[in-house]
């Protein structure tokens, strides 16, 4: 593989396959800081880099976002004066000026990753790595970012791994893929063909809607010396029924989540499972009356090996091991899964539970095609089962396909929106 | 609990911290401690914007265990000593040495530490900004802490959790804490925090005249303090 002066690469592939680790290996993280060993030979002729990685708060070093953009000028030695000037010409050309003495920890996930872009566009790289760059944002968010590329100098090349491929295609001209087996070859992502998937392909019986799963009446939170995150909120699940919660990035969908599934304190607003008010209900009571998979899939692991973590469910999970690629991966440890696998196994565990009602947030976060086909389908099966599903996703593509009802969140208010069920899971 | 910016360069509010706090490690009497406190208390109205009552909340949460300390001494007292004295001392010596570290805590602003330690002292950078990064973590463990600890509850459902099954919270608490650890570690290597050159450094840690007499002050009224308690005899120490 050879990047040129001014090319534009999107690398592709199968979650776990190995493309963020080539992106390391590219921008010469990797093996000085990433373990494992590396054959062959990479010869790097550019002068400066940029790179801007996954998770934007696992980026985040400094108090301040100015300090943020500026901290690799520092680390390269410039002029102050210099500093300041390029600091402030990249947060005005990103829209992000605003936020210049903001901690970056208390922005949204989209303003966050812009200033992780900020920062790496203000080196003036001769070469761009972008590692899932959007993987965190909302559509809009992930748009508004490859937007910012289109201004960059014609000679600076950028290599961007991503699954949104129709947003990274408003970037890239070329791509590779990383295959299942580790190989790199050219692909044509433009002639991909969607995956299978789609709610009306799969042939399973319309899911019936039935009691009531999740009632949620005048919901509101906010945090002190913040204005509310949102007010009043009102939203229902039906059994046998699938809704999304989306909106964009910050405006507190995982806040509901975490309200209804008492993570957070209580608050103005009730939450009813099954007609029952869950504040009220005992803590056993409540704990089988739902699963929760939280947007970090590490956070549900209590077992030393995939296979201990799947036997704790059931024999189901097992078998949706099988689907999910996981059979080879049996005698792991879970957190040595990639960031992929990590959530297959999560839905594995979640399918084969059995819950009333499950809440969701972010499930299609690092899968690809297949194996959020895959999940289309399961949770699919899971309403025809009777159970309410109520996900919080930022995939509107994956939404479209999934949901029976979308409720779109926007200045603490939620919109409800009855959706076809019909539409086809595309390749987002 | 968040540390208010002070008017002062951090290492200046160190510099006096320590001299407020060498003589109350050194004494065993009633004098050294009580004194001592109350010039940490006229330190903080110099060091500025400081929350008196967050500050008296976290002071009264860790001077229990002085009170432990206290308890100790009167039911189970060393031989040969009067336990309720020897008590009363280390409970005023314990109180006052949290209150100067608590009052310190509250009156810098721990990325300003970090960042004159770097600036005026040559802490390496690297090492520094691994401390910025580490306490942005803070925030962050918090919150996770709360979402695994949940996401494991409804996950056991009705099966019985055993004691041991609750480390696994510890473990993903971890695991997250180490995992976000390497990601950093990447991100700083990215942008170049490794190098050896010589760095810019944006934002200064002036050190100006106020705070050399700020500190010239703070050493002279340690000394004189402890000089007037020396020569009224109210001093006290014991290595014992």
């Amino acid at each position: 593989m050879t990047v040129r002066e001014g090319d534009r690469i999107l690398i592709r592939g199968p979650s776990g396959s190995g493309k963020s680790t080539l992106l390391q290996i590219l921008a010469g993280l990797a093996p000085d800081y990433v373990p494992g060993t590396l054959a062959g030979t990479v010869e790097r002729l550019y002068g400066s880099m940029g790179v801007v990685l996954q998770n934007p708060e696992a980026q985040v070093i400094t108090p301040t976002v100015e300090e943020e953009v500026a901290f690799s000028l520092e680390n390269d030695g410039l002029e102050a004066q210099v500093i300041r000037g390029r600091t402030a010409e990249v947060l005005e050309r990103l829209g992000i000026g605003r936020l210049a003495s903001r901690h970056p920890l208390t922005l949204s996930g989209g303003e966050c990753q812009r200033v992780s872009l900020a920062a790496a566009l203000a080196r003036q790289p001769d070469i761009l790595f972008l590692d899932e760059p959007t993987a965190y944002l909302d559509d809009a968010s992930a748009a508004a970012f490859f937007r910012a590329l289109e201004d960059l100098p014609g000679r600076t090349a950028v290599v961007v791994v991503e699954h949104k491929i129709e947003a990274a295609a408003a970037v890239c001209d070329q791509s590779w893929e990383v295959t299942p087996e580790g190989d790199l070859i050219p692909s044509d992502f433009r002639t991909s063909p969607p995956p299978a998937g789609s709610r009306a392909g799969s042939g399973s019986p319309e899911p019936e809607a039935g009691l009531s799963a999740l009632e949620v009446r005048g919901l509101s939170h906010g945090f002190e010396g913040f204005p509310p995150v949102f007010q009043g909120v009102d939203l229902s699940v039906r059994t046998g029924r699938i809704a999304a919660l989306t909106g964009p990035s910050g405006c507190g969908k995982t806040t509901v989540l975490a309200r209804i599934a008492r993570i957070l304190p209580a608050g103005p607003g009730s939450v009813r499972l099954a007609g029952r008010d869950a504040l009220a209900m005992k803590p056993r009571d409540f704990h089988s009356s739902l699963l929760y998979i939280p947007q970090n899939p590490e956070h549900m692991f209590i077992s030393e090996t995939v296979r201990g973590e799947l036997s704790l469910s059931g024999p189901g999970a097992l078998e949706s091991a099988d689907r999910y690629g996981l059979r080879g991966r049996l005698d792991s440890n879970p957190y040595k899964l990639s960031e992929g696998e990590k959530r297959r196994l999560n839905l594995c565990v979640a399918l084969a539970e059995r819950r009333p009602l499950y809440l969701l947030d972010e499930p299609t976060y690092g899968l690809d095609d297949v194996a959020r086909a895959a999940l289309v389908r399961d949770l699919e099966a899971l309403a025809v089962s009777g159970a309410g599903v109520l996900l919080v996703s930022h995939d509107e593509g994956f939404v479209r396909a999934v949901a029976d009802t979308v409720f779109r969140m926007k200045d603490g208010k939620v919109l409800r929106e009855e959706v076809p069920r019909a539409g086809a899971l595309k390749s987002a | 609990m968040r540390a208010r910016s002070s008017p002062r360069n951090p290492l200046a509010a160190l510099f006096v911290t320590v001299c407020l706090l060498a003589p109350v490690l050194l004494s065993t009497g009633y004098a050294t401690p009580l004194a001592f406190l109350v010039l940490g208390l006229l330190n903080l109205r110099v060091l500025g914007d400081v929350k008196f009552r967050d500050y008296l909340k976290t002071l009264a949460l860790l001077s229990l265990a002085s009170v432990g300390l206290f308890a100790l001494n009167v039911l189970a007292p060393a031989e040969g000593t009067n336990g309720p004295a020897r008590g009363a001392a280390v409970f005023l010596r314990s109180v006052s040495l949290i209150s100067l570290s608590v009052g310190f805590i509250f009156a810098v602003d721990p990325y300003e530490l970090v960042r004159a330690l770097m600036v005026r002292l040559g802490l390496p950078p690297r090492v520094g900004f691994a401390l910025f990064a580490g306490w942005n973590t803070i925030p962050l463990l918090r919150r996770d802490l709360g979402i695994i600890e949940k996401a494991q509850a409804l996950r056991y459902g009705t099966r019985r959790r055993r004691i041991r099954d609750r480390t696994h919270t510890a473990t993903a608490l971890l695991a997250g804490a180490v995992r976000h650890g390497e990601r950093v570690a990447l991100s700083m290597a990215a942008r170049g925090a490794e190098k050896a050159g010589p760095r810019t450094f944006l934002k200064d840690s002036p050190w100006t005249r106020r705070d050399t007499l700020y500190c010239a002050a703070g050493f002279l009224a340690a000394a004189l303090t402890s000089a007037l308690i020396l020569a009224l005899g109210l001093f006290d120490f014991d290595l014992g």
